[in-house]
């Protein structure tokens, strides 16, 4: 099962909610305005670039729509016009609603952008009204998949034999030419900031000044196929951001060298009359793939310079916090099924308790008394609950609920107890050993009097409910208690490295148990590599580019775009007396600003850069509805600005890799579940963000990297 | 209006301006319930607290647990048949709304407050135990008494949202506040909680609609209510007088039940008679320059407009004449009112009084007043103003759960979404009225549901609108008079 096209999806959503949070970035993190009505800029540049593309709605492919405009325009400008409108729009909306109080603003423009949802859903003469606006195609479709796309010629071979070959069009060479530069071009740029020396990261400790070593040069020599590292050193410099000029010089000739390679190996090989290999496959496979392969080699590079201030142990933790949490996961999956897994799933979790029990009791040196009083506790609620999982359905929740009722009670009594001589950590050792137990017991009834598949499946997802509470509330535990249980480095780093954990070993191992399963070693591998070359989409025919891929790539350098023309914005004076209306509106006026005029302008960019992400948004779901644009989208996006650090465009990017890593992962675990729990999963993991959401403006209120820290204070 | 043969109509009258009056009386009832606890936590706990809509949305689902237990999941091993809870489960509502209200005293200073000492008087610690534990049982008793009725199931939610709604001050805002956070910082934690509390419904009961149990026919004290049939009510102008149908539609046919005329006379009287009356009343209370010792809890403007109605009441009893519906007719009206709109009203109209005699008939009201007014200065003076901050929020959890049900029964449709919508009416109501004053609050929500509702009257504009025409209005009032209709300069 190969996950590769999941992580281009959310690859695209990142992108598109990173631009989006840029936008809002600029007016809340930099100036201070709290547009929480974000979301009706983005419905404007959605809608907006959506008419202009869209053939007139008398079209006889869109006989059951109605919507104005409709003007059959191209893609590039629509999406100019639809930033344009989107800009206008907010400076309409900032002209009055600025010189209002910060909650008024608030309320204002939060009911803007209902009122503009509402307006889209109930006038049907606008954009279709309450159903869905579709109907248009998204940009050079037509030249995916490459190789394909082209249609076959039929070509005489000496005169005698007909073959039927695909021709490479020039414009599918410059489509795919200028992918191979933005590609090559972000690779290079990356090996430039492997090569430069990491400055200003509060994180980066690294002994040798950052520079890889040998082993780590040859494999990103090896991997870039020599081209992109001689760029990329090129565009190294000794401190500071990576030259641009030499990076984007590297993405330009393996640009040029690829297409020429497509262009011109086809075409020998037709003038010499021969077709034994596809050349413009074997430029898709080499650029994209190495370029894959590259992409890996660079982040794990990224990822140990990053990382190379977390202490071994606390690194460790936040592995075993990735593997805990597939564990947790066990008992669902090995008994959900039913039938043969069962033994094993039993055994397993049987495993799973014991070592909890074993492993708290040695950390902790628990006394034979304590010891005691968890086991006891454990046992109690474990087949207290049992009995209640048979009936299933409702009756698990109410097991699972009184389960946690008894522990809860217990060991509330029991804290104070500990509390009296001053270890909080030996009550939660004690807790520990209860869930352990409470998991084995849950079992006890089952295999002493033989339960049936559905009991077994009911039970196995109580233990795994009860093990994810256990250890939702262990990781606040860790969490509230890091500066003594902790080796050194900080718990938002473990948490990151257990996060990177996680994601490769979903990635790349799990991936592997159902290949195993089905097709031997051979499907392994070739998930495997699937998911190695990610860029690539490896079809029976061979490696081929597909429009998803292509599209993400697109949304990237849009993106790249983006971040530029707003790390410079925020950088320039203009940046700075932003700031500085934020910090104190008064002083500002002082010194001469028209604050008035500033917030508007920041306003506009923002909006248009909302409009910005709206259009790619209508290109990548292909339809649009006034569900998609509900006040939740501006949450989410000052979610992104919160999380990664109000007023740090990079901090920004981060946010939106949070937020949907986030979903991801939870979307991928909810497939785990049941359908009726799978529903409430979806619901509850909003709750969640929500709750994150409040426990980092109450632990972390600048956020995971913080406000970037400007020139005046790094020379104080 | 023109006279002569021609302009005369037949038939019953269309419903017209009255009608969409009388709903924006409705809309603006529920509006105003909601917006008084958002005003409260406004002013005095200063909490711009966007998460309100979500403490309807709460009220509304937890009257379930009374009105329809089969869709409350985990209580639902109680339900036996067709509406019809076990006796155990019975017992759980019963400790559920005993536990409520003594934890609604509870929140009001711990084992302190149960003994009695946030009364305006002082007592024994005895006597407050017994107070509380029989309000208690007492109230556990009618709400178990009034299962499955969905009024019970608004004195249950009511009171346990009271219950619920402070622990959100506890645990997270004054944390916040605590620290020093500004009014954003708060306005963003509220944004947070309203995710927690909408998606957290959401995640327990489901995204499905859902509706109450509303039987068409209930029978209060023996007295048979049509709950949902609608009462025509057509009013016919004929030579000078108007002459006064109402039509009930539950029957097939629809039956007339109540006819009545008024002459010209009888019409002078209705306008002119109830004017003095409230002139009078006004002057009356209105003579004491000494404001600040007397009648302020029943002060000129309330005086006035009791009098008026208490006029009107009984003009309209006595005044009605006799009288036959007209074949013809110069002009008339239709009003559809139902007993499920009008008891919105009149639960309104209590519910605002109570909170007028709580504010300033009580101790804590008054301390209340003083703190929305400046708390700081409050404190200084001795003001308990933790107290009274819980207790805002403690208004704040039974107005607005007694909004979400309302909601509920007119709307015949919940989501988990249904007190969002509504935010933005109730922040209008709010900021429309002027932030620091509930009294403003609840006028500038008046004005909200009836603009939401001539709005759509007035303009050829879809119902979904509504909202929209709402905000307008207070897009207009924020450009124009930013400090609110019955704020401060």
């Amino acid at each position: 099962m190969a996950l590769a096209g999941s992580l281009i999806s959310l690859g695209v959503l990142i992108c598109i909610y990173g631009i989006l949070s840029l936008g809002l970035n600029l007016k809340f993190g930099y100036n201070g305005l709290l547009d929480i009505g974000h979301v009706a800029f983005y419905l404007i540049g959605a809608y907006g670039a959506a008419l202009l593309v869209l053939p007139p709605s008398s079209a006889p492919t869109q006989q059951y729509a109605t919507y104005i405009l409709g003007l059959g325009w191209t893609w590039p400008p629509a999406i100019a016009a639809a930033m344009l409108v989107a800009g206008v729009a907010g400076m309409l909306v900032a002209l009055p609603a600025i010189r209002l109080r910060e909650d008024y603003l608030a309320i204002a423009v939060l009911g803007i952008s209902v009122v503009a949802k509402r307006v889209v859903q109930s006038e049907s003469w606008l954009a279709n009204g309450p159903t869905s606006l579709k109907g248009w195609s998204a940009p050079l479709t037509g030249a995916f998949p490459m190789p394909g796309g082209d249609p076959a010629v039929e070509v005489v071979l000496f005169g005698v034999g007909f073959v039927n070959v695909t021709l490479f069009s020039l414009p599918t060479a410059l489509v795919f030419g200028a992918v191979v530069f933005v590609v090559w071009s972000i690779v290079s740029y990356g090996v430039a900031s492997v090569a430069t020396p990491a400055t200003g990261e509060r994180s980066a400790v690294v002994a040798d000044g950052g520079r890889p070593g040998r082993l780590r040069s040859t494999a990103l020599a090896v991997s870039t196929l020599g081209l992109g590292y001689a760029a990329g050193s090129r565009a190294a410099t000794r401190d500071g951001p990576p030259a641009l000029r030499p990076a984007l010089a590297g993405g330009a000739v393996a640009g040029v060298v690829a297409t020429a390679l497509a262009l011109v190996g086809d075409r020998f090989e037709l003038a010499l009359g021969v077709a034994t290999l596809d050349f413009f496959q074997l430029a898709v496979g080499v650029f994209l793939g190495f370029a894959s392969f590259a992409s890996w080699v660079l982040a794990a590079l990224f990822a140990e310079r990053h990382y190379a201030g977390l202490p071994r142990r606390d690194a460790l933790a936040g592995l075993g916090m990735a593997v805990a949490l597939v564990v947790l996961l066990s008992p669902l999956i090995l008994l959900g099924g039913g039938g043969a897994d069962t033994a094993l799933g039993v055994a397993v979790i049987g495993l799973v308790g014991v070592g909890i029990v074993a492993g708290v009791v040695r950390l902790a040196a628990l006394s034979t008394r304590e010891v005691g009083v968890g086991v006891g506790l454990g046992l109690a609620a474990g087949v207290a609950a049992a009995p209640a999982t048979a009936v299933g359905g409702t009756a698990v929740w109410a097991g699972a609920l009184a389960l946690l009722a008894a522990v809860g009670y217990g060991t509330t009594r029991l804290r104070g107890q500990w509390a009296a001589y001053g270890d909080g950590g030996r009550f939660t050792a004690v807790a520990g050993v209860t869930v352990g137990t409470g998991l084995l017991a849950v079992f006890l009834p089952a295999v002493l009097l033989g339960g049936g598949p559905e009991f077994l499946a009911s039970t196995g997802l109580l233990a795994t409910l009860v093990l994810a509470v256990a250890y939702v509330a262990g990781l606040y535990h860790l969490g509230a208690n890091w500066d003594r249980v902790g080796a050194g480095g900080s718990f938002v780093q473990t948490v990151g490295f257990a996060t990177v954990s996680l994601f490769l070993l979903r990635y790349f191992l799990l991936t592997l148990v159902q290949p195993l399963k089905t097709g031997g070693v051979g499907a392994a591998a070739n998930s495997l590599l699937r998911n190695l070359v990610w860029l690539v989409n490896v079809t029976p025919a061979g490696p081929a580019l597909n429009y998803r891929r292509f599209f993400f790539l697109l949304v990237v350098g849009v993106l790249a775009l983006a971040y530029v023309a707003t790390e410079r914005t925020v950088k320039s004076p203009f940046g700075r007396v932003l700031k500085a209306i934020r910090e104190d509106e008064d002083v500002a006026t002082a010194l001469g600003k028209n604050t008035f005029r500033f917030k508007v302008q920041s306003m506009i960019i923002g909006s248009a850069l909302a409009g910005l992400a709206g259009a790619l948004a209508a290109i990548y779901f292909g339809a649009l509805v006034h569900t998609m644009f509900a006040p939740r989208i501006t949450f989410v996006a000052l979610l992104m600005v919160v999380i990664g650090g109000t007023a740090n465009n990079k901090g920004a990017l981060l946010g939106a890799v949070v937020f949907w890593g986030f979903q991801t992962a939870t979307q991928d675990l909810a497939a785990f579940f049941p359908t009726e729990i799978r529903a409430k999963i979806q619901a509850l993991r909003l709750a969640f963000i929500g709750a994150l959401f409040m426990l980092i403006l109450y632990y972390r209120p600048e956020g995971i990297w913080g406000e970037e820290r400007t020139t005046m204070e790094d020379v104080e | 209006m023109v006279g002569g043969e021609l302009a005369l109509a037949a038939g019953p009258p269309s419903s017209g301006l009255p009608d969409a009056v009388v709903r924006g009386l409705v809309t603006g009832s529920v509006v105003a319930i909601g917006a008084i606890g958002l005003s409260l936590v406004y002013s005095i706990a200063e909490v711009p607290n966007f998460a309100h809509g979500e403490l309807l949305t709460l009220g509304a689902y937890l009257a379930f647990l009374v009105n329809r237990p089969s869709v409350v999941p985990l209580y639902d091993v109680f339900v036996t048949g067709e509406g019809v809870v076990s006796t155990a489960g019975l017992a759980v509502l019963f400790a559920l709304s005993t536990a409520a209200v003594l934890g609604v005293v509870r929140h009001l200073g711990g084992e302190n407050a149960l003994a009695g000492d946030w009364w305006s008087r002082e007592v024994s610690p005895a006597t407050g135990y017994a107070v509380h534990v029989g309000l208690a049982v007492a109230f556990g008793a009618v709400v178990v008494a009034s299962t499955p009725s969905v009024f019970g199931g608004m004195l249950f939610s009511a009171v346990g949202l009271a219950a619920v709604a402070p622990v959100f001050e506890e645990r997270v805002f004054n944390k916040f506040r605590e620290r020093g956070d500004d009014l954003a910082t708060l306005l963003i934690v509220a944004l947070g909680l309203s995710f927690v509390l909408r998606f957290g419904v959401q995640a327990f009961y489901g995204g499905q609609v859902r509706a109450y149990d509303i039987p068409d026919v209930a029978s209060l004290a023996g007295v048979e209510l049509p709950l949902s049939a609608v009462q025509n009510v057509n009013v016919y102008g004929v030579d000078g007088g108007v002459v006064v149908q109402v039509v009930d539609t539950l029957p097939d046919p629809a039956v007339t039940t109540v006819v009545v005329g008024y002459g010209p006379v009888a019409l002078a009287a209705l306008a002119v008679v109830p004017l003095a009356a409230a002139l009078a009343g006004y002057r009356w209370r209105g003579g004491s320059d000494d404001v600040f010792t007397s009648g302020q809890t029943v002060g000129p403007k309330l005086t006035a407009a009791l009098a008026w109605l208490v006029a009107t009441g009984v003009l309209v009893a006595t005044l009605a004449g006799d009288a036959t519906v007209p074949e013809r007719y110069a002009w008339g009206t239709q009003l559809s009112p139902s007993v499920k709109r009008l008891s919105t009203l009149v639960i309104a109209a209590g519910m605002l009084t109570v909170l007028h005699l709580l504010l300033n008939e009580t101790k804590l009201g008054v301390a209340m007043r003083a703190a929305s007014d400046n708390l700081d200065l409050a404190k200084v003076t001795g003001i308990n103003t933790r107290r009274v901050i819980v207790a805002a929020w403690i208004i704040a959890g039974l107005f607005s759960a007694i909004a979400g049900v309302m909601i509920g029964i007119l709307f015949t449709s919940i989501t988990p979404n249904t007190g969002f919508f509504f935010l933005l009416p109730i922040f209008g109501g709010v900021i429309l009225g002027g932030v620091d004053s509930v009294y403003g609050a609840v006028l500038g929500s008046y004005v909200v549901g009836l603009s939401m509702e001539l709005g759509i009257f007035f303009l050829p504009i879809s119902g979904t609108l509504r909202v929209p025409v709402a905000f307008v209005v207070l897009l207009v009032v924020l450009l124009v008079k930013p400090e609110g209709l019955l704020g401060g300069s």
